[in-house]
């Protein structure tokens, strides 16, 4: 088991190079990140452009440029007045130290940055998570113990609409209804933007009910779908010969379902769950935009738009490894649901 | 993983969410803040300024709860709290409450005094005959908020570091380009010597984004790190010499001001300032429809129809020397053979109903400028706006040789379509919206328009990356701009020398524009010191290119506010805009 | 035993009868599945609106602007109502449906020809070949699409020109979002053709085909593929609607198609500053997007069900 965690460490080492590289080419092309220094009101002089430029780094070749990005300057001398003679050492550490540079737009290290950004969007994507795995189960699990029925077909249709729509039109029509006219009928209505508002201040409850339609476009979709999945999953081992005897030995339903069923559907949901991060993650880009939720997906957004370099390859960087470990950490929870699986 | 388990886990998570959801759902409203207030104050909207110097008003009493009001942003944090490396209008808001300046213009051109006691003149001798020394003398017993005294030798570190070498300050113009050099003489008394005789000096060192900084608290950051670039003042400034302080700053989401006790001019009237920073216009609307936003900022003309409704909410406009203006490529080098003939540029001008726009778009909020120094005392006076007259336009075409000869429903003329590339800065519906406007009018007259919605990014690239402005790969495109010193007219963006090439590939004049005649009025100027003859000049500069139809303005781009009328005393200014903010009070 | 005349003429008949081919067995099963007839009938419904609509409605009355008339809602004279630019949201929808629809199908096209191919060499090759490019897909993979897609529409951006097709002209970031789209969904359905292709070349079918001489190229296009073409059909159905979804996504972040070109994804970006004054602008788009993957998913779910009734791969 170690010997395969560690080899699946290793064999993500070049792969998350590669990915780096071919990211940081694509994102070095995006544009002109001085362009927009001054906002759209006041272009940069030609001499400050030309020194940002250099300190910047954006001077050299994009090949140096990923070099220097990834393992620093620290070791070379970089020319810092301008004049084309090397005079001093640079101060970056690169990625492979930790040191993911200084955000173009705001000047300060692109990992402060994103480390105000992230948590939101965790909690986001933990809390939209959590709705989904539980009302997935409960909605899958109930609508296959009732196969058929008048509740199990209004579910399924429900599911394929639910399932088919796009994230944010789901959040527009919530707003429509539970912002918008919900105040104009006078009911306590649902915040638009932000995560709490600012005189109260950020507490538990006012987190909690500016992150209910945030949630609740989130999860819906992904709830149609998995509840579905669950259902057939379900389904498929109700039928099977193990569960029948277990009825008939007189187990309680709740303990055939629960005890065995229940576990042997559970592992494609795993696997669904496991790969469900970076859906997440992009379904949240379009969520925080239009809620207002200060999160990554936000800032990737932006930062794309920028061409910030640092930050956008700071976010990619930080959901590749995350979506690496995690799917290493499917894998072995796996081990532990199916005994017929095992890794060399 | 027991059957219990997961059955006990999964109630409880049950139980207890629908315990948050019910319990979040009761005790928080959504509502807070102001109920909506009723009779306006006196005063409030008034734009008017008294000439120079204010009086101090001492602080009233406070009440038992503190007079907060909260203003939203929209477009993002600003990018430093440190001057000199401060580029955006957010962060010019932001050292309007945190950080004083020389002196301050308000809305009407009036220099009020802030940190110097008169403005230098050649009469009061502040200024030398040459013009090349000038000298300021400060008020005394101005201190930053701990208490440490506002010196002479406070603005000569600034100076310093924003030249200094170490430092990634954002702009060393124009310090590098006119200043030879910067004397403290006495504590409180500043001498700058220039290198020529500048004539936008009053409206550029020292003053409106360009403010000063400690010595006392960031002295000592650079002498330990060679450079500021990572100060933590930056980011909190521990120090100010503002009407607030700043005492909180969430990126991306809010920035809390209150009242500095040392503010010279004496305490303000309100204890603190919630700035939010929304990235999202609609966000702001809803604030300030409910209530939670007191001062909206940047408001664009088709927001005006929603917040007319709101009976809570006044608007007030502030000019700052900023138009939409449609610039067209006519360099003869790059750009389409019928954009170097003035008679297709005039009948572009005249196939655009600009009042249209702007009635249907903006609410009739903006105006249609003539010259690109359309609120100054540079403004020709004797010219009128391009009228709407689309019959003309297609007169002036044909006459310029441009007929449909293919029966295409486009004009042509030795076998080139006059299709003309239209690339902008996309992203915003109206501006979409009117860009697609426009293409029905121009098309109603033979004209084709290729439309290009393009990122900053991407259409502002530089010379050497390809840019398209830079480079001349377009026709006709459109941004807001104006005068980098507003209420300076001095600007470079339609001078030869500016056009780019691979020799000067950092040229502003991306328009090709290149008239001798222009050329020398705009040297002229530059060093005349003569306030009268430079208007004359700016006349005829103006004259110039009105007649040649060389950029076609197209609605004026003023600072529009949205404020809640439980506020009194709010002013602001479109070259400060924040000056008054020791005034602001709120009705009780 | 004697068999009665009847029966033994049934059997004659029955032997007489050519076997149904696995595809008539499949569509057979497919015809069967209500859900599936609903979702063909819907699609239906939808491509004539977006190609019959044309004849009453001309481009350019898609595009006419009228500034006067904006923000109409619902009246006889605009069945949708009007958009900010005064344009007839009903003609928009029948043009921008055709791109939506045409970007979806084109996209998928592109991510299934990318998916077979690299599914197949990987599984027919193995080893080396096997390893390097499952790697290169779980890379692209790990990034989320929307992330992908963002960065990838921005770096084409508009280079690329207008063309025309069917007598309509489609600017060049149609191609690029095709193009984007395309590149960014092929992994999934990679997995499946290499897993297919690694359990079926060790049939016994391969091994004579080999002996027989078969080149590779054979053996590949035409031995082992026909043999996986069900879950290609499945998947490349349902990636029509993520495609079409997909579309929507970027062009509501403002990077897909520009407009004044429409799309229902677009429209729906525009749509978003009137929520509460114009709610008109989308929902129509919004509904129409929605009965489309509706539609697909419903059509989709059929085709699976009608290939192997007892698969339950996972729904994606």
């Amino acid at each position: 088991m170690t010997r395969y965690v560690l080899r699946r460490l290793l064999q993500a080492i070049p792969l998350l190079l590669i990915i780096s590289l071919i990211l940081f080419i694509l994102i070095s092309n995006l544009g002109d990140p001085l362009a927009s220094f001054g906002g759209t009101r006041r272009r940069l002089p030609p001499a400050d452009r030309e020194r940002l430029t250099r300190q910047l780094g954006l001077d050299k070749p994009v090949i140096v440029q990923y070099v220097i990005w990834l393992i620093g300057n620290d070791w070379m001398k970089i020319d810092v007045d301008g004049d084309g003679i090397p005079d001093a050492y640079g101060t970056r550490q690169g990625v492979l130290r930790g040191d993911f540079g200084n955000s173009f737009q705001e000047r300060r290290p692109a990992i402060e940055v994103i480390g105000e950004r992230v948590w939101n969007t965790l909690l986001l994507m933990t809390a939209c998570e959590a709705v989904v795995l539980i009302f997935s189960l409960l909605i899958g699990i109930y609508s296959a113990l009732r196969q058929y029925s008048a509740w199990d077909n209004t579910i399924t249709a429900l599911s394929f609409i639910g399932y088919s729509m796009p994230v944010f039109w789901l959040s527009l029509v919530l707003i429509y209804i539970f912002s918008v006219n919900f105040k104009r009928w006078g009911l306590p209505y649902f915040p638009v933007t932000g995560m709490y508002d600012l005189e109260v201040g950020p507490t538990v409850g006012q987190i909690v009910w500016h992150l209910v339609l945030p949630v609740a476009s989130l999860s819906i979709v992904s709830i149609a779908g998995y509840s579905r999945y669950i259902r057939s999953q379900m389904l498929e081992v109700i039928n099977q010969d193990y569960v029948r005897t277990a009825y008939a030995k007189g187990l309680p339903e709740r303990m055939v379902i629960m005890g065995h069923a229940f576990k042997n559907a559970a592992l494609p949901l795993v696997t669904i769950i496991g790969m469900d991060l970076p859906l997440l993650l992009g379904g949240a880009v379009v969520t925080e935009a239009i809620f207002g939720w200060p999160g990554m997906g936000r800032l990737y957004f932006k930062a794309t738009n920028a061409a910030d370099i640092p930050v956008t390859m700071g976010i990619l960087v930080i959901i590749s490894v995350l979506v690496v470990l995690f799917q290493i950490a499917t894998d072995i929870t796996y081990t532990f649901l199916d005994p017929r699986i095992r890794y060399e | 993983m027991c059957t219990k388990k997961i059955g006990c886990v999964t109630i409880s998570l049950l139980i207890v969410s629908s315990l948050m959801l019910a319990g979040c759902g009761g005790t928080t409203t959504p509502t807070t803040t102001a109920p909506v207030a009723e009779e306006p104050t006196t005063g409030e909207m008034a734009t008017q300024a008294p000439a120079t110097q204010e009086p101090a008003t001492p602080a009233p009493t406070e009440a038992a709860r503190p007079k907060s009001i909260t203003m939203t942003f929209v477009g993002g944090d600003p990018e430093s709290l440190n001057p000199i490396y401060a580029y955006s209008w957010t962060a010019e808001c932001v050292f309007d409450l945190s950080l004083a300046s020389l002196w301050n213009i308000d809305n009407d051109g009036n220099y009020v005094m802030d940190l110097a006691e008169e403005l230098p003149t050649v009469e009061n001798g502040g200024v030398s005959e040459d013009g090349l020394v000038i000298t300021i003398r400060l008020t005394p017993d101005v201190t930053w908020s701990d208490g440490t005294p506002l010196t002479a030798h406070d603005a000569v570190f600034t100076y310093d570091m924003i030249m200094d070498e170490g430092n990634s300050s954002y702009s060393r113009y124009p310090w590098d380009t006119y200043v030879e050099s910067i004397t403290a003489v006495d504590d409180h008394t500043l001498q700058i010597k220039m290198t020529a005789p500048y004539a936008d000096w009053s409206t550029s060192l020292f003053v409106g984004i360009s403010r000063i900084i400690p010595q006392h608290i960031l002295e000592p950051v650079f002498e330990a790190e060679g450079t500021l670039d990572n100060a933590e003042w930056n980011r909190l400034p521990s120090v100010g010499s503002g009407p607030f302080m700043l005492t909180e700053f969430e990126p991306a989401s809010h920035i809390i001001f209150k009242a500095n006790e040392r503010y010279w001019r004496g305490r303000p009237h309100l204890d603190e300032i919630y700035m939010r920073l929304l990235e999202d216009r609609a966000a702001q609307i809803a604030a300030l429809a409910a209530g939670e936003s007191d001062i909206g900022s940047y408001i664009i003309g088709s927001e005006i129809p929603s917040l007319k409704t709101m009976e809570h909410i006044e608007i007030t406009s502030s000019i700052n020397g900023y138009q939409v203006v449609t610039f067209l490529n006519v360099d003869p080098k790059t750009a389409h053979p019928a954009m170097t003939d003035p008679l297709v540029r005039r009948a572009l001008a005249l196939a655009l109903d600009r009042q249209l726009m702007i009635d249907q778009l903006y609410a009739g909020l903006y105006q249609i400028p003539v010259t690109y120094w359309h609120g100054t005392v540079y403004d020709n006076p004797d010219l009128e706006p391009y009228p709407y007259d689309p019959e003309q336009a297609k007169a002036l075409l044909d006459q310029a040789g441009w007929v449909d000869t293919n029966g295409d429903g486009v004009r042509d003329k030795d076998g080139v379509e006059l299709t003309l590339r239209y690339k902008y800065i996309g992203g915003d519906e109206t501006t979409d919206t009117r860009i697609a406007s426009m293409q029905q009018m121009l098309a109603d007259v033979g004209i084709k328009i290729d439309i290009y919605a393009e990122t900053t990014e991407v259409l502002w690239a530089s010379y050497d990356e390809g840019g398209p402005l830079a480079t001349g790969d377009y026709d006709v495109t459109h941004y807001s701009d104006g005068l980098w010193y507003f209420p300076s007219p001095d600007t470079s963006y339609f001078l030869c020398s500016e056009i780019p090439t691979a020799e000067n590939p950092w040229g502003y004049n991306w328009y090709g524009i290149c008239i001798p005649e222009l050329d020398e009025l705009f040297a002229a100027q530059a060093v005349e010191i003569n306030p009268e003859k430079r208007i004359e000049m700016f006349y005829k500069i103006g004259k110039i290119m009105y007649d040649e139809t060389l950029i076609i303005p197209m609605y004026t781009d003023p600072d529009v506010w949205a404020v809640n009328k439980r506020l009194k005393d709010v002013r602001f200014s479109g070259v400060d805009p924040l000056m008054f903010a020791w005034e602001w009070d709120v009705a009780e | 035993m004697a068999v009665s005349a009847a029966t033994s003429d049934l059997l004659q008949a029955r032997i007489k009868r050519r076997p149904l081919t696995p595809g008539q067995v499949a569509l057979r099963r497919f015809i069967r599945h209500k859900m599936a007839l609903v979702g063909v009938g819907i699609l239906v419904a939808l491509i004539l609106y977006v190609t019959v609509g044309t004849v009453f409605f001309s481009e350019a009355d898609a595009n006419y602007v009228d500034l006067r008339n904006k923000l109409s809602p619902p009246s006889w004279e605009h069945p949708f109502g009007t958009d900010l630019g005064g344009r007839d949201i009903l003609a928009r929808t029948i043009y921008g449906g055709q791109i939506s629809i045409i970007i979806g199908i084109l996209a998928v096209i592109v991510s299934v020809v990318a998916g077979v191919l690299i599914g197949a060499l990987a599984g027919f090759y193995g080893g080396i070949v096997d390893s390097l490019l499952m790697r290169f897909t779980e890379a692209t993979f790990n990034i989320p699409q929307l992330f992908l897609l963002i960065a990838l529409a921005k770096f084409f951006g508009t280079k690329m020109p207008a063309f025309n097709l069917f007598g309509r002209s489609f600017s060049g970031s149609v191609v690029i979002i095709v193009g984007v789209i395309g590149l960014t969904s092929w992994m999934y359905l990679a997995r499946i053709v290499r897993s297919n292709f690694l359990s079926l070349k060790e049939q016994e079918f391969v091994t004579a085909a080999r002996c027989a001489g078969a080149t590779d190229f054979s053996l590949i296009f035409e031995h082992i593929l026909p043999n996986t073409i069900a879950p290609i059909i499945v998947s490349a159905t349902l990636e029509v609607a993520s495609a079409i979804l997909s579309e929507a996504y970027i062009s509501f972040l403002g990077m897909g198609v520009q407009p004044p070109t429409a799309t229902w994804g677009n429209m729906l970006n525009e749509a978003y500053n009137h929520l509460e004054g114009a709610p008109w602008m989308w929902f129509f788009p919004g509904t129409l997007i929605l009965l489309a993957v509706l539609a697909i998913n419903f059509a989709g779910d059929g085709l699976r069900d009608a290939f192997d009734p007892r698969s339950l791969a996972a729904t994606q």
